[in-house]
Formats: structure tokens, sequence, C-alpha cells
């Protein structure tokens, strides 16, 4: 992994923030996170295979991004979007997409199979990090907050 | 109820700050979190929230006078703006401090949906950085980042200038794939430098890639909102899928014609 991925990654998070109109101040924050997401997800690529990765690479985002939640004062969901955009399987889905439009069954099936093993991988890193309490991030226990919410 | 309130008001202005959150892209539960403090730190307790992906629905009791309040509104997908969902949090929060009155509320909650509309410049900049950047990351040269940059500037000034405008959403996305993908074609063709046609497309058309829609349908079914949670993977099943048929024709046609280049 180069300079120039963890680059690309860093500003490509930052525009897709843009394009969702998240303020300034948080845009740093975003591309850091997203950056973040991605050196996980890479550096575990070669050990533990894609979807395992994907799980780390996600909750690595979901606990950092609730973490900045707290300190910024914002909903989570601002960073947990723009973080988790470079692992979202994108490609992986329109590739499905693409060989079923042009018949080719079995890439369809294996890259269909791999996207939704990516999804369900992304649903659990989040949710591992949901279940963690509140005061875990805020430090002091929050009247009526509903935990992980 | 402890004191006197105008529950319809208070329901009504609780309902317009989920409506703004829940078309920009709030999750479910974000939407009935912020109608119940809302509603609650102006004294209605007896309000009842269910939100769907495109609806909401709320009833509240008026225990002075015995009278319901009812009120379905219909959200049509929307766009994702998320600093509208910031400032509508930013504000539940301060109301929940007693920082605002009821008419002070609705009189923000009114200039937060005006909003300011981001420079259409600003757009393009990061959609065509956006689709730079993605090349790369998935695995092209720096040829291939700068190749998908001019094809996502001239996606950019596609999706602000006419599919925003004139097109519906699917057509709009068959198009503007199709138009991202002539571009890659064509910069394959009269440039000698190698060029990496998978991370290429693949790049270019990340801006159309429905982040949001997808990131908030996995949330929702995480939270146990099967309902909404499906309703927005199947709308990113969608666009993905448009995606694929402007693609796919595009790439076909010129295989056909050229009889050359096949993925």
């Amino acid at each position: 992994m180069t300079l120039s991925i963890i680059l690309a990654a860093f500003f490509g998070t930052i525009a897709f923030s843009i394009l969702y109109d998240i303020p300034k101040e948080y845009l740093a924050t975003c591309g850091v996170i997203g950056a973040l997401g991605w050196i996980v997800y890479s550096l575990l690529n070669t050990y533990l295979g894609n979807t395992a990765s994907i799980f780390t690479a996600t909750a690595a985002i979901a606990l950092v991004s609730r973490y900045a939640a707290v300190k910024k004062k914002t909903p989570e969901i601002v960073f947990l979007i723009s973080g988790i955009f470079p692992l979202v399987p994108g490609a992986g889905i329109y590739w499905t997409a693409y060989y079923l439009v042009s018949s080719q069954m079995d890439a369809a099936l294996s890259s269909g199979s791999g996207a939704l093993k990516t999804c369900f991988a992304m649903v659990l890193g989040i949710i591992v990090i949901h279940e963690l309490p509140q005061w875990f991030f805020s430090g002091k226990k929050q009247k009526g907050a509903v935990n992980g919410r | 109820m402890a004191f006197d309130v105008d529950v319809n008001k208070v329901l009504q202005t609780s309902m317009e700050a989920g409506k703004i959150m829940l078309e920009n892209g709030a999750e479910i539960f974000r939407v009935e979190d912020t109608m119940k403090r809302i509603s609650r730190a102006f004294g209605v307790e007896e309000g009842n929230f269910f939100v769907l992906s495109n609806g909401i629905f709320t009833t509240g009791l008026d225990g002075k006078e015995d009278k319901c309040f009812a009120k379905v509104e219909q959200v049509p997908v929307h766009g994702a703006d998320l600093l509208k969902v910031i400032e509508i949090n930013q504000l539940s929060r301060e109301i929940c401090n007693g920082q605002y009155t009821l008419d002070e509320t609705i009189e923000r909650i009114k200039t937060i949906r005006e909003g300011k509309k981001k420079p259409k410049a600003l757009q393009v900049f990061a959609t065509s950085l956006g689709a730079g950047c993605f090349a790369i990351l998935l695995g092209g040269t720096i040829w291939d980042g700068l190749a998908s940059l001019i094809a996502g500037t001239i996606l950019g000034l596609f999706m602000v200038n006419i599919s925003a405008k004139y097109l519906s959403k699917i057509t709009g996305n068959i198009l503007a794939s199709a138009l991202v993908t002539i571009v890659c074609l064509a910069f394959n063709d009269l440039t000698s430098v190698p060029t990496n046609m998978m991370s290429m497309i693949g790049g270019s058309i990340i801006p159309l890639v429905p982040g949001v829609a997808f990131v908030n349908g996995i949330r929702d079914i995480g939270d146990g909102d099967y309902i909404s949670g499906t309703v927005r993977l199947l709308d990113s099943m969608m666009v993905f899928l448009c995606i694929a048929v402007g693609v796919g024709v595009v790439l076909s046609i010129s295989s056909m014609i050229t009889g050359g280049f096949v993925l």
C-alpha cells in the first residue's frame, strides 16, 4: 500500500462528504476516518480475506465515528456514511448487475455473493460497535440516552 | 398535561422537523427519537410516532379537550443533505436545553428547510475529485485517475445541468453512466497511455452510487427497522442496475462496432 492510495482514500472521502453537504469543519475528520478504514481493510485483506477485513474495517470506522460524534456533538451518521463510503461494495454490486445484463451468469453469481457477504459484514461491524454503551464514548452516564443511539 | 400546551402545534412542529431529517438521509430511529424529544420538551407526552422510509405517522392526545391529533405525511425519497440533518439535530439538542420557545422553533425550522444550496461549481469539483480518487483506489494508475477526473467533470456537469433538472432518476442514471463510459472509451482509444478500463469506469461511476441510501439501509436493518431498511436497499439496488444498463449498453455497442475491446 502506497501513500498515493491513502491520499486517494482521504481525498475521495472528502469529495463525497462535500457532495453530501457535510459542513467544512467536519471534512478533515471524515477524510481521516475514510482513509483509516481503507488502511485497516487493505492491511488485513491479505491475511483474513475480504469478508473478515471488511468487518474489521467497518467496526473500526463505526468506533471512531461514534467517538467523533460524541466529541463534536453531531449525529454519528455524518462520519459513518462518509467513512464507510470507500468500503461500500459499489463496484461489486455494479459488476454483478453488469454481468447479469451481459448474461455471464457464473461471474454474476460469484461477484454477487461477494457483494452480499460484504453487506453482511458491514451490518455486523456496525451492530457490534452499537452494542457498546454510550458512556464508553462520552465518559459519563447520560440520562435518557438509549443504548447505542 | 402539566401545563397549557397547544398539542396540535407542537406535534405539527416536531413532524416538520422529522420530515426534514427523513428526506435528507437520517436513520429511522433518529427521526423518531428527535420527534419524541421535541414534543416532550414542549410538554406533549402523549405523542406517538411511526416513521417509515417514505412516510411519517403521528398521533397525539390532547388531554384537556379530549381530542385526538392524527396526521400522516408522505415523504418522497429525496437526495441527501446531511447539513440539514445536523442542523435539526443541533436544534433539538438546544430545545431540550430549553433555549427555544415554540414559535422560535417554527421559525428556525423554516430557515433550515430553505437552507442555502451549495454552488454548482463545488458540486462538479467534488464529483470529479471523487471519481479520480476512487479510480486509483480501485487499482488504477495515475493515468486512470486522470481519465476518471475528466469523466467525473463531465458527469458532474451533466448531473447538475441536465439530469437534476429534466430527467427522472432512472433515465438520469442510465444516461449518465452511458456518458461516462463513452468518455472512458474515448480516452482509451484516443490516447496511447496504457489504461485499466475496469478501474477507470469503476471510479467514474462512483459519484452515481447511492452511498447514503445504501448505508442507511444497512443501519436501519441493524436497528431492526426492516421495512425501511429493505426499501432503502432496494432503492440503491435500482440505481446500481441502472448504472449497469448504461455501461453495459455502451460497451456492447462499442465492441460491436470495433469488434475489439470487450471486458
